[in-house]
């Protein structure tokens, strides 16, 4: 057994010191290969050495196991020779002296009780021992300081059925309202009028006005009688909802997920701001992305679901693609880098849980560009644009349906869709007609016209049934016929500018201006402009329009404004 | 050969088993990380015991209780007692792995009790049941060969020493502590201490940590000469079987209308649980001490609720979710450099951190209720094991404690009433039969 004990000790020894993980002379050839990575030879030998490792390993491991077996079985023949021994050695018993025990009995009971309360004082002095030298470095005080927002009874969160379709139609919950398109669904949300005069000055038409403590470009949404918007600096992120009524802030939620400590600070240019993206609601819970990646979900009474960092992404003038919810998952595009980095993709989260429901890698660069859900006779497809790519996914699995190359340039303005086609805007390029009824590539055989005629860079296009309008930040208006590509007809806005995207109500197009003008103009084939308000505060982000109301973000302000009826 | 010779040999070679099969048991390393056209084949995933294993299982234990029972208690027979504890170590310790177990089912049955959304295995219960029912009408019989732990032990004895009552009874405090902690950890879902540190598995399985292994030898060691020191000073469901053997129906007595007081079972016992007749009862001084005792009996109550009240905080880190969230904690405030494996796949999920906060929370508020509950409790057996010296019991024949006696039948070897030894007896005449140490000496000196 000795014998068998000394070379298994030399194994276990051996066991580690040559084991292919840590071994030293893998590790130096690997070095090596990393300053010769096409050194076959090299490779070759690294392969060869790592087969030696692993062998010998196993042959050791082979050897301990039987080692353990030969001590298992000298263990039991030991013990049997002890207990062979014992009995040739057998003492007699001596009952004469055991029977003082019995006069000793007070005695060790004495003892005994002295012990126990020794015992009892060691057991006393060993706890005291690890409390003082184990107690948690993070109190209770802490924990429940640290978890405040779930120890609100989560019984009064008000229940929310699945919303139906309609519901998708008559709130506004995303970036651009139903679909991302810029159409209020006026049938739907039963023709209500909305306002053609208003006066931030005055406060004419102007149902309420309320601060928006953090500032950001994203714009409003509006569900249930609730706008959601976000806000951050650079050091704070924020998502707040108001009460679409009086415009009180019903709630003001910190995003702060845990994030990777050394987590890269995002590359953010002004005019992108630290939320740019929109938020997106789905009836029962808001989103909310930030430029360095952190994500949350809350739900409408402002409790946090979920909240995690999807890593900075690499993006030089700060991520601002907006968020875009499909029935409980929530769609998150997430271009960055260049096409080559392998960076891009396309994920869809649990709305409740915040898993990765899907995940779709893409050759892509970083874009600006926010996602929008259409639909063809074939069904819903998510349609997504950034450098080279326009693509469209099934919105349930992220299975790409179809893609266009050649699309190119630093992309801002979001896609639309009208009559069977996506409109993509090249920016300050050309405008792009794509049948969405393709599959694979579609390069070649769906696109079906492009247009140079004034094609911005950030302000995304407007469709509707016959025109595309498209709007420059220098503000150039063009409508451009969707039948054949040709330009209807063109306005210049002298010396305004234009940052928010048009939005159609019924056979009107409102556009804001980057210092509150608004211009409400006629969409048809001629450039009709039938109104001029103006709110009093710069906007940069695109209005929502809910049941006759308009709600506008300004710089400093969340304004509703209503037109009460005659 | 030398009388040490084997018993060095057996620690040396118990210790080596212990490094070397650890070794062998844990090591794994990872598949090559460069390309090679290899074509890994797929994981493949053993199936779970079928169920008729636990069938099994049940009947081998109800089986095997009831041959303990008879062989204890009807046939009186040391060997058959034996040779159950080599079959059930067979069975129970090498052949199952020493899972599942009575002991560590304690946790179980805990768990059950305070966790609504843990079911507890029908095999898990049975096991926990069926020794405690067997205890109540025949004692420990479960203890005696049935227990692989048990059986182990008591099979490596050689040359058992007795152990003095004042070092005894302190010892004994022991196992009241490791089930106190036992219950706390599982009742919060922490941990299952018992199994986690079960000292022999590592030996039944031939792997297992280093500790795990080096700690099972280290007893067995001890066990040679000082029998079954787990049983004795650590096994926490050797607590509960011994309250529950207390008012067993038909444990081993010794019939004190047989008995010639001849002491041979006193010495031939190696758990001390034969009771002396102790004649020399001090009425009055018992009274002082009961009085004593009873009054100090709060400050042992409260001494433990105190001591669990302290450490609740400890204990609540071997709880993951808490250890979770210190590890996010000192991450997010820069307290500690680099993640771990667990807080980069917490962050992967995308779970609220402030829930996870308010669940090491709810698990924090377990324990500060629990653990000064579980321990004042201890302090109460602690302070009534101390009256109970104070005042020992009248007695003047030989009994059997029933709490302490494992049913090895060792004992009725050497009782000179022992069918065996009779036969034995009856060869010598009336004046050998009167002396003690010729009887002694007849029915055989100690072997055990």
């Amino acid at each position: 057994m000795l014998a068998v004990g000394v070379v298994m000790i030399r194994q276990h020894a051996l066991l580690h010191a040559t084991g292919p993980v840590d071994s030293l002379e893998l590790k130096a050839l690997r070095e090596r290969l990393v300053d010769e990575p096409l050194d076959e030879p090299l490779k070759e030998q690294i392969r060869l050495t790592d087969r030696r490792l692993r062998e010998t390993f196993l042959q050791r491991q082979r050897t301990l196991s039987t080692g353990a077996y030969l001590l298992l079985f000298g263990g039991i023949v030991g013990v049997l020779a002890l207990k062979r021994h014992a009995h040739l050695h057998k003492r007699a018993v001596t009952p004469g002296t055991v029977a003082l025990n019995a006069i000793d009995q007070p005695l060790q009971r004495d003892r005994a009780r002295w012990a126990v309360v020794v015992m009892s004082g060691a057991v006393l002095i060993t706890g005291v021992v690890v409390i003082a030298s184990m107690s948690s470095p993070l109190s209770s005080a802490q924990l429940s300081a640290l978890s405040v927002a779930h120890q609100r009874p989560i019984a009064t969160t008000r229940t929310q059925a699945t919303p139906d379709a309609r519901q998708w139609l008559v709130n506004w919950p995303n970036f651009r309202g139903p679909g991302g398109l810029g159409v209020v669904p006026l049938e739907a949300q039963g023709n209500p009028a909305y306002p053609t005069a208003w006066d931030g000055g005055s406060q004419t038409n102007v149902r309420w006005r309320a601060e928006v403590p953090l500032g950001g470009f994203n714009s409003p949404v509006v569900w249930g009688g609730r706008v959601f918007l976000s806000g951050a600096t650079e050091h704070e992120r924020e998502v707040y909802c108001y009460n679409a009524a009086d415009g009180v802030l019903l709630w003001r939620r910190k995003v702060d997920p845990l994030r990777r400590p050394g987590l890269e600070e995002p590359d953010v240019m002004e005019e992108t701001s630290y939320a740019a993206s929109t938020v997106a609601v789905d009836g029962r819970r808001v989103y909310a992305i930030f430029p360095n990646g952190d994500l949350a979900a809350f739900d409408f009474e402002g409790h946090e679901l979920w909240a995690k960092n999807l890593g900075t992404p690499d993006n030089h003038y700060g991520h601002a693609a907006s968020l875009i919810a499909f029935g409980d998952t929530l769609i998150v595009p997430f271009d960055q880098g260049y096409d080559d980095d392998d960076l891009s993709y396309l994920a869809a989260f649990d709305g409740a849980k915040g898993e990765q429901v899907w995940k779709t890698p893409r050759a892509t660069s970083m874009s600006w560009a926010s996602p929008i859900i259409v639909d063809t006779p074939a069904g819903k497809q998510l349609v997504v644009m950034a450098d080279p790519l326009l693509a469209a996914y099934a919105p349930d699995t992220g299975e790409q349906l179809w893609r266009c190359r050649g699309i190119e340039g630093e992309l801002g303005p979001s896609p639309t869709f009208s009559g069977g086609y996506v409109f993509a805007v090249l920016p300050d390029a050309e405008l792009l007609a794509v049948r969405a009824d393709g599959s694979d590539d579609v390069t070649d055989t769906h696109t079906a016209w492009a247009s140079d005629a004034g094609a911005p860079d950030i302000v995304s296009p407007l469709a509707d049934d016959e025109r595309v309008y498209q709007l420059t930040t220098d503000g150039l208006l063009t409508a451009v016929r969707i039948a054949d590509g040709e330009l209807v007809w063109e306005h210049e806005f002298d010396d305004h500018d234009f940052m928010a995207s048009p939005t159609l109500v019924g056979e009107a197009i409102y556009l804001f201006t980057t210092k509150g003008r608004a211009f409400i103009i006629i969409a048809g084939d001629e450039f009709v402009l039938t109104a001029e308000c103006d709110l009093g505060e710069p906007v940069h982000a695109s209005p929502a329009f809910v049941g006759g109301r308009i709600y506008v973000r300004g710089d400093r302000h969340l304004f509703c404004i209503e037109q009460p009826e005659p | 050969m030398s009388r040490k010779t084997p018993v060095i040999s057996f620690f040396a070679g118990g210790l080596v088993l212990a490094a070397g099969r650890a070794a062998w048991a844990i090591e794994r390393f990872p598949p090559p990380d460069f390309e090679t056209g290899h074509q890994l084949p797929p994981t493949e995933r053993t199936a779970g015991n079928p169920g008729w294993y636990d069938a099994l299982d049940i009947t081998v234990l109800f089986a095997a209780l009831s041959v303990g029972a008879w062989l204890v208690l009807k046939a009186r027979s040391r060997k058959g007692v034996v040779g159950l504890a080599i079959a059930c170590l067979v069975y129970f310790g090498f052949w199952r792995n020493g899972c599942v177990c009575a002991i560590g089912s304690i946790q179980n049955v805990t768990l059950a009790l305070f966790d609504s959304g843990y079911a507890l295995p029908v095999v898990v219960g049975a096991f926990f049941l069926l020794p405690i029912a067997f205890t109540l009408l025949f004692g420990r019989v479960f203890c005696a060969g049935v227990c692989p732990l048990g059986a182990i032990q008591d099979l490596v004895s050689f040359r058992a020493l007795r152990v003095p009552e004042w070092l005894e009874q302190p010892l004994r405090v022991l196992p009241y502590v490791y089930l106190a902690l036992a219950v706390v950890l599982a009742a919060t879902g922490s941990a299952f201490v018992i199994c986690e540190y079960d000292p022999f598995v590592g030996i039944f399985r031939l792997s297992g940590g280093v500790a795990m292994i080096v700690f099972g030898v280290v007893l067995l060691a001890a066990g040679m000469f000082v029998v079954r020191p787990y049983c004795r000073y650590l096994c926490p469901y050797g607590v509960v079987l011994g309250w529950l053997s207390r008012a067993s129906l038909l444990h081993a007595r010794i019939d004190p209308t047989k008995c010639i007081k001849c002491r041979l079972c006193e010495d031939s016992c190696p758990v001390n649980a034969i009771n002396l007749p102790d004649e020399r009862v001090d009425v009055q001084a018992n009274r002082r001490r009961l009085v004593l005792g009873l009054a100090v009996l709060p400050v042992f109550v409260l001494a433990g609720a105190l001591l669990g009240y302290g450490l609740a905080s400890p204990l609540s880190r071997m709880n993951t979710t808490v250890q979770l969230a210190e590890r996010m904690h000192a991450e997010q405030a820069g307290a500690v450099e680099g993640v771990i494996k667990e807080t980069e796949a917490f962050r992967a999920t995308g779970a609220s951190v402030t829930r996870l906060y308010a669940d090491a929370l709810a698990v924090r508020r377990r324990f500060a209720w629990l653990t000064p509950t579980a321990f004042a409790l201890l302090g109460l057996m602690v302070g009534l094991k101390r009256v109970r010296l104070s005042v020992p019991a009248w007695r003047d024949e030989y009994e059997i404690e029933a709490s302490r006696c494992v049913a090895c039948a060792r004992c009725f070897e050497y009782c000179p009433h022992d069918a065996r030894n009779v036969a034995l007896l009856q060869q010598l005449t009336a004046e050998q039969r009167d002396d003690p140490e010729v009887v002694a000496l007849t029915v055989g000196g100690i072997d055990r």
